[in-house]
């Protein structure tokens, strides 16, 4: 179980705050963000705006005329370890699915492939091996709409991200940094290393009401040649 | 009842509020870059808060109206002219059937308000109209598109015809030196106290790769802790601290999640601030208290009913 004592709760602005559960991740965690995710919602009611859970952390924004952030962070420093004790494990066994992300490795496409070569000093078909080989989380979805938080890696593909974030990552891009890897799902500045592309649409995915991809769901990617990733729709196009 | 738009500008956005409890898939909330001007232009027509607007970035902007309406103006000064007459910022104006109105690049400030009795007509996209350009989500089309030249903008005739103008007290003075408040969260406490030095002791200037997103300032390099931080989830007016050392404010159209430290936020308000300023604006920060930022949001909240 996590000690109590790793629960930290943090007023961020006016009108948001931050519940901690350690800085590290594992689903024991996760599944701790994801109780008191329902908590906050049974606690604080119309009060709560929306709710953003992470690998190791939930941020809130709350409504400051109806729930002063001062008082509920207090509120859920004393309230907290018991409410979390008392909420049902229903995010411990929820039904986890598990969906196949198709992947073009090629440097072409991933343009960091070579980069990540010299520093974790591994063949480019040592990295696909080892990404492919992991059966991924999803321990959030967030920074773009559809944008998976997938962990964790393997330890021999771990690297800090660039210094200077690119300012344009095209859709599709399968990256890592540090223990997380995700497909950007749409174009958008980011920091990661680029290592492929997929041509599944991972908002779509994700907003499928049926077989939708979840937090709790699992995700591992198969590495497929040019062809297949034409055939499927992807677009090859190098970054420029 | 409609308005056609001649002259869209560099970049004219739908915005209402913004888009409110879908942060946890991965949608962000965006609204107006300045909430004070949004909130101003709405309130001068008695229009409820959430109503959509027109955010005009930097003009030039010119309308056709179709139908008589009336309009308030509020945020940076265009320099307005209704059929070539000048006309006040900060205040309503009734329009006839056939009226030109025209802004001008803005003379201060980066962001103008135009709104109109009862709103814009728009489907809202996950419950707001306001438009996402990154997510493509919201705007007149549900994509994510900017207003173009030729779009027409709808909205419901009214027989409203207000005379109101902000009390010169309120109207901000874009081009006084600004300096926002720090409020010390998220690893504020993993920075040197030299680097804390640095961020509040020192002019910051906005750098040309600002947009809705965020706001990149030059300046000395302010160090950043140590250590990979796992991504969580990003507050409104959250300064992020690259590698680099350079500080990035994430405003409307940020990410919800991101993994760079961050030396603490500004208030949503000072944000609003900040949302006018264009590049080479020059700025400062300084400590602030928690009790000052909820205070001041909960005064703007009571007196514009959001």
């Amino acid at each position: 179980m996590l000690g109590i004592e790793k629960v930290s709760v943090e007023v961020l602005s006016e009108q948001t705050g931050i519940i901690y559960f350690g800085n590290a991740i594992s689903s024991e965690i996760s599944n701790q963000v994801l109780k008191a995710d329902q908590v906050l919602s049974t606690l604080f009611g119309e009060a709560l705006i929306d709710t953003i859970p992470a690998y190791c952390s939930l941020h809130f924004t709350l409504n400051p005329l109806r729930l002063n952030i001062l008082s509920a962070c207090a509120l859920l420093r004393e309230k907290l370890p018991e409410l979390l004790a008392q909420q049902d494990s229903k995010s411990d066994s929820q039904l986890s699915r598990t969906h196949i992300i198709p992947v073009f490795y090629h440097p072409d496409v991933g343009p960091d492939l070579n980069d990540v070569s010299v520093q974790a000093g591994l063949s480019i078909e040592q990295i696909i091996a080892l990404h492919t080989a992991n059966v991924y989380r999803v321990y959030a979805i967030g920074f773009a709409p559809g944008f998976c938080f997938l962990g964790s890696l393997d330890p021999q593909l771990q690297l800090p991200r660039r210094d200077t974030p690119r300012t344009k990552v095209p859709a599709g891009s399968v990256a890592i940094a540090a223990e997380q890897t995700a497909v950007y799902p749409c174009e958008t500045p980011g920091g990661w290393h680029l290592l492929g592309r997929t041509a599944v649409d991972m908002l779509a995915r994700c907003q499928d009401q049926n077989d939708g991809i979840r937090v709790g769901d699992t995700i591992q990617f198969s590495a497929i040649t040019r062809n297949e990733f034409l055939k499927q729709g992807g677009d090859d196009c190098p970054l420029v | 009842m409609s308005f056609t738009i001649k002259k869209a500008g560099p970049l004219t956005l739908l915005q209402d509020a913004g888009r409110f409890g879908f942060q946890h898939i991965g949608i962000g909330v965006g609204g107006p870059a300045d909430e004070r001007a949004f909130a101003w232009a709405n309130h001068l027509l008695s229009n409820p808060y959430n109503t959509a607007t027109l955010e005009i970035t930097l003009g030039p902007f010119e309308l056709l109206a179709n139908a008589a309406t009336q309009i308030a103006l509020a945020g940076a000064d265009m320099a307005a002219t209704l059929n070539g007459k000048a006309i006040a910022n900060w205040s309503t104006h009734t329009l006839s059937a056939g009226d030109t109105l025209f802004l001008y690049p803005a003379k201060q400030g980066l962001r103008a308000y135009l709104a109109v009795v009862g709103g814009f007509h728009c489907q809202p996209v996950f419950g707001s109209c306001s438009t996402a350009m990154r997510e493509k989500l919201g705007g007149l089309s549900g994509q994510g598109a900017a207003i173009k030249s030729g779009d027409s903008l709808e909205f419901t005739a009214s027989a409203q015809r207000l005379k109101r103008q902000v009390p010169p007290d309120f109207i901000p003075d874009y081009t006084a030196p600004l300096s926002l408040g720090l409020l010390p969260s998220y690893q504020y406490g993993q920075f040197t106290n030299a680097a804390l030095d640095v961020f509040l002791n020192n002019e910051f200037q906005v750098s040309a790769e600002s947009n809705r997103m965020g706001y990149r300032l030059n300046g000395p390099a302010v160090e950043a802790p140590q250590g990979e931080l796992v991504s969580e989830g990003i507050s409104l007016g959250a300064i992020q601290i690259t590698p680099a050392g350079q500080p990035i404010v994430l405003l409307q159209d940020r990410q919800t999640m991101g993994g760079y430290p961050k030396i603490g936020c500004i208030s949503a308000l000072d944000a609003a601030r900040l949302g006018q300023c264009r590049p080479g604006s020059r700025l400062r920060f300084y400590l602030s208290k928690m009790e000052d930022a909820i205070g001041e949001r909960e005064r703007f909240n009571r007196f514009f009913g959001v």
